[in-house]
C-alpha cells in the first residue's frame, strides 16, 4: 500500500498540529485521530518523520500529550533566541542560555530525575537563588583562585555580575525590573517558556509567587534533546579547546 | 548467645521491613500532630482519618480516564470538616482540607519526598549490638500532568497503597485470590461488615495491580533497553498468567455479585445487612471495572514491546540516556570561558524551546498591532539605562534650511525639472547663516523622498520636511531624462503641485516630443 495524496495531506495536518505546542491531542479529535495513526502504521509514520527530517526536525514522543518535535539549529522552525525582547548581544544570548540550563538542573539535577513524571513547580526566586549559590561556589572554589591570572573570564561571572534586584521588588507590586538585575532574566525566560508551552503560572493558593509549573513537554524537550544535544556542543569546545590549552 | 533484655527480633532481617512498613504512617501523625501553628489548630479536626479519605479518593480514580485533581481532593476534605465543625467559616473547612492534602503531598517541602532515618542493630559472634543509620525515602501522593487533558491529577504511590492495605508485601495475585475466598466464605456465613472490610481491600489490590503494569509499561517505552533482560525472561509468562487470572477474577466477580445480590433479595435481611450489602456490590462492580479496564492494557502490552522495539531501534544513541544536566552541562558550561560559552548556551535554549513557526508580517497585522493598546504584562520592558526620555532628538536639518529651501522652490514656476529647481537655488539670496549646499541637498532629496518615500528608514521624518520643502500635495516623475548638473547624477526628475499639474506636464511634454518629430 502506497500513500494517497489524501494521505500525504494528512501528514501535513499532524505536522501542523505537532508545531502548535499549546495544542492537546485529547482536545482535537483530528490530531488524536492522526496521532493513534502515526503510532499504529508504519508507512505514514515514515513519511510524517522523512518529512520532518527535511526540515531538520524531528519526534521526541508521541505520547498522549501529542507530537513533540524537536529541532537542530539550522532548522526553519528554530527558535531565533533574538527574537526575544531585549535580547540583542551576545550577553543577552548567554544569560537566555544560562537561565534556561539553570532551570533544567535545578528541576532535573541527576539523569535518574527524568524518569519521574511528577509535577515540578519553580519559582523566579528559587532558580535565582540556585544560581547566585552555584557562582559563590564557583568564586570560592580553588581552581578559580588558581585562573586568576587568565585572559578570559568565565561564563558564569556573566551572571554574578547581576543585580540580584530583590528589594526593587518589594512592596510597589509591579515595580519595574532592571535589564541589569538576574531577576529580570529568570523571569523573562520563565514568561517565554510560558509561551513555548513549556511551561504555565502554577494556581493554586499554596503556591509562591511567580512560581511556575514545568509541563511535560519541558521534561522531554530536556532529556529527548537539549541535555544531549549542549552536552556534545560542550564534547567539541573541550575536545578543539585541550589542543589550546583552554578547558 | 545470651539473653539480654532486648528480645532477639529486633536483630532479624525481616524486622527492617516491618520498621519501614511503620514508617509510612509516619506523615499522617506528624500532619496530626503538628497542627497546633494553624489557626484551627486548638479545635479537633481529625486529620489522620481526613489524610486516609484523601488517599482513598485519589485511589478510587486512579488509573481510569477521570482521575481526581488537587481541588476535587479538597472539595471532598472539605465536607468531612465541615460536618465536624458545622459552627465555623468555610474559609476554615478548607483551609483544614488544604492542610490535609499539602501534608499527603509534602508541599511544605517542595514536593520532596518524606525522609526518615532508621537504626539497623546486628549482633556479631562475640554478642556486640553494632549500629547502622540507614535513610529511607518515600512519597504518598504525587502529582501528575495528565497528558490528554493537561491537567494536574493526583497520583497514590505504591507506599500509601500499601500503607492503605495494611503495610503487606505479597504477590498481588495471590493475595487477591486469597481476598476472594474470604470474601465468598464471609458472605457465606453472612459476616457481611468483615466482608465489606474484604471487598475494599480487593479494590486496593487491583489498583496496585494496574499500577505494576503501567510502571513496566512506561519502563519499556522510556528505554527498552533497561527492561528487555525482564522481557525476555519473566515478563512474558507473568503477562500470560496476569492475563489468565484476570479473566479468572471477572468470572469471580461476576459470581461474588450473584452471590451479594442474592442476599439483598432475601426478604427477611436486616437493614444493616442489606445496606453493606449495597456497598459490596458498588465495590464489586468497580473492581469488575478495573479489571475489564486492565484487561485491555494487558492484550496491548506485547504490542507494545514490539512496537517500542522497532521505534527505539532507530533511535540515535545519545537519545538513549537521560542526560546528566548538573555535570556535564550545567556546570561545565559556567566554567568556558564567556565567548566559548555563548554557542553551547543558546544551543540549549533552542533545544528546549521546541518549535517556532517563522511568520511574515502582514501589513493589515502590522497596522492592527501597531494600533493595539500596549500590552501589561507581567514583566515590564526594562528602561534602557542609556536612553532617558525628555528630549527629543535635534533635526538633521536646521529649520533655516528647510525655510530658504522653501523660498527657492516658491519662486521657480511649477511643474518644473529638478535641475530648474537647483539652478535657481544656486543663485538664490540666502539668509547668511543658511549654508547653500545644505539647501540644494535638501532639494534634492526632498524630490526623491518624495518620489520614492519607502527607500527612506525614518519614513514619517523624511515625508514631513519633503512636504515643508515642495508642499504637501506634491507630485514627482520620472522620464528617463538626466540630471545633467555638475555634482548631480540620477534623473532629472519632474515636481509637479499635484497630481493634475504633473499629467498636464505629462501630456505637454507628449505634444512636444511628437511636434518635433
Amino acid at each position: 500500500m502506497t500513500l494517497s495524496q489524501r494521505d500525504l495531506a494528512d501528514v501535513g495536518v499532524l505536522i501542523g498540529c505537532g508545531l502548535r505546542p499549546k495544542l492537546r491531542a485529547g482536545a482535537d479529535s483530528d490530531y488524536r485521530g492522526l496521532l493513534d495513526r502515526y503510532r499504529a502504521d508504519i508507512e505514514f509514520r515514515n513519511a510524517v518523520n522523512s518529512v520532518l527530517d527535511g526540515l531538520d526536525t524531528r519526534v521526541l514522543s508521541d505520547s498522549d500529550l501529542g507530537l513533540v518535535l524537536g529541532v537542530r539549529r539550522e532548522s526553519v522552525f528554530a527558535y531565533r533566541i533574538s527574537d526575544l525582547s531585549n535580547v540583542g548581544g551576545v550577553t543577552e544570548r548567554l544569560l537566555v542560555g544560562l537561565v534556561s540550563v539553570a532551570i533544567a538542573a535545578f528541576t532535573f539535577p541527576t539523569p535518574g530525575d527524568f524518569d519521574d513524571d511528577r509535577v515540578r513547580r519553580v519559582s523566579v526566586y528559587e532558580v535565582e537563588r540556585f544560581l547566585r549559590a552555584t557562582c559563590d561556589r564557583l568564586k570560592r572554589s580553588p581552581e578559580t583562585a588558581s585562573r586568576q591570572e587568565e585572559m578570559f573570564e568565565e561564563a558564569w561571572r556573566t551572571y554574578d555580575r547581576l543585580s540580584p534586584g530583590y528589594k526593587a521588588d518589594k512592596g510597589e507590586g509591579k515595580a519595574r525590573r532592571s535589564k541589569a538585575s538576574s531577576v529580570y532574566w529568570v523571569a523573562s525566560v520563565l514568561t517565554w517558556m510560558v509561551d513555548q508551552g513549556l511551561a504555565r503560572p502554577a494556581s493554586g493558593l499554596a503556591s509562591a509567587p511567580e512560581t511556575f509549573q514545568l509541563l511535560e513537554r519541558f521534561r522531554i524537550q530536556a532529556r529527548e534533546l537539549a541535555g544531549n544535544a549542549t552536552y556534545d556542543v560542550l564534547s567539541a569546545i573541550r575536545r578543539d579547546g585541550g589542543e589550546e590549552g583552554i578547558g | 548467645m545470651s539473653g539480654p533484655s532486648v528480645g532477639p527480633a529486633v536483630f532479624d532481617s525481616s524486622f527492617g521491613e516491618r520498621v519501614r512498613a511503620l514508617l509510612r504512617v509516619r506523615p499522617v501523625a506528624d500532619a496530626a500532630a503538628n497542627t497546633g501553628r494553624q489557626s484551627w489548630g486548638d479545635r479537633r479536626y481529625d486529620v489522620v482519618t481526613m489524610a486516609l479519605a484523601g488517599i482513598d479518593a485519589v485511589i478510587a480514580r486512579q488509573g481510569l480516564d477521570d482521575e481526581v485533581g488537587y481541588d476535587e481532593v479538597v472539595a471532598g476534605l472539605e465536607e468531612l470538616a465541615a460536618a465536624t465543625h458545622p459552627e465555623c467559616s468555610v474559609e476554615e473547612h478548607a483551609s483544614v482540607a488544604r492542610y490535609v492534602l499539602d501534608a499527603l503531598l509534602n508541599r511544605r517541602d517542595r514536593e520532596a519526598p518524606y525522609r526518615y532515618y532508621v537504626s539497623v542493630f546486628s549482633r556479631d559472634e562475640t554478642g556486640t549490638v553494632a549500629h547502622r543509620e540507614l535513610s529511607v525515602e518515600f512519597r504518598l501522593l504525587t502529582e501528575h500532568e495528565e497528558p490528554a487533558r493537561g491537567v494536574n491529577v493526583l497520583r497514590a504511590t505504591p507506599d500509601a497503597i500499601n500503607a492503605l492495605v495494611g503495610g503487606l508485601e505479597f504477590d498481588v495475585e495471590d493475595e487477591q485470590a486469597a481476598v476472594e475466598l474470604m470474601l465468598a466464605r464471609q458472605l457465606e456465613r453472612g459476616a457481611f461488615g468483615q466482608a465489606e472490610k474484604a471487598a475494599e481491600r480487593s479494590r486496593l489490590l487491583s489498583v496496585r495491580y494496574a499500577d505494576e503494569l503501567r510502571a513496566l509499561m512506561a519502563d519499556t517505552s522510556r528505554d527498552i533497553r533497561a527492561v528487555l533482560g525482564q522481557w525476555s525472561s519473566d515478563v512474558p509468562q507473568q503477562l500470560e498468567r496476569s492475563r489468565v487470572h484476570l479473566e479468572d477474577r471477572l468470572a469471580a466477580e461476576a459470581r461474588l455479585l450473584d452471590h451479594v445480590r442474592g442476599a439483598l433479595d432475601g426478604a427477611e435481611s436486616e437493614p444493616s445487612v442489606t445496606s453493606a450489602a449495597v456497598r459490596i456490590a458498588g465495590l464489586l462492580e468497580e473492581c469488575r471495572r478495573r479489571h475489564t479496564e486492565l484487561h485491555g492494557k494487558l492484550v496491548n502490552a506485547r504490542m507494545t514491546f514490539i512496537d517500542e522495539q522497532t521505534r527505539q531501534m532507530f533511535r540515535p544513541l545519545g537519545g538513549l540516556r537521560n542526560p546528566d544536566l548538573t555535570d556535564d552541562v550545567f556546570l561545565p558550561l559556567l566554567r568556558l570561558p564567556v565567548d566559548a560559552a555563548v554557542d553551547p548556551a543558546e544551543t540549549f535554549a533552542v533545544a528546549i524551546a521546541g518549535t517556532q513557526v517563522p511568520r511574515i508580517v502582514r501589513l493589515a497585522d502590522l497596522v492592527d498591532d501597531l494600533m493595539a493598546p500596549r500590552r501589561s504584562g507581567d514583566i515590564d520592558e526594562p528602561l534602557d539605562p542609556d536612553e532617558e526620555p525628555g528630549d527629543p532628538e535635534p533635526p538633521a536639518v536646521p529649520v533655516a534650511v528647510l525655510i530658504a529651501a522653501a523660498a527657492v522652490v516658491d519662486s521657480v514656476q511649477l511643474p518644473a525639472r529638478l535641475s530648474v529647481l537647483l539652478t535657481a537655488a544656486e543663485s538664490a539670496v540666502l539668509p547668511a547663516e543658511v549654508d547653500r549646499k545644505s539647501v540644494l541637498r535638501v532639494i534634492a532629496l526632498a524630490a526623491l523622498w518624495s518620489y520614492a518615500p519607502e527607500s527612506v528608514e525614518d519614513f514619517a521624518a523624511a515625508v514631513d520636511a519633503a512636504a515643508q520643502v515642495l508642499g504637501s500635495t506634491v507630485a514627482i516623475d520620472a522620464d528617463g531624462t538626466p540630471l545633467r548638473l555638475d555634482g548631480w547624477s540620477g534623473d532629472d526628475l519632474i515636481v509637479a503641485e499635484d497630481e493634475e499639474s504633473l499629467a498636464a506636464w505629462a501630456e505637454a511634454a507628449l505634444s512636444v516630443s511628437k511636434g518635433e518629430r
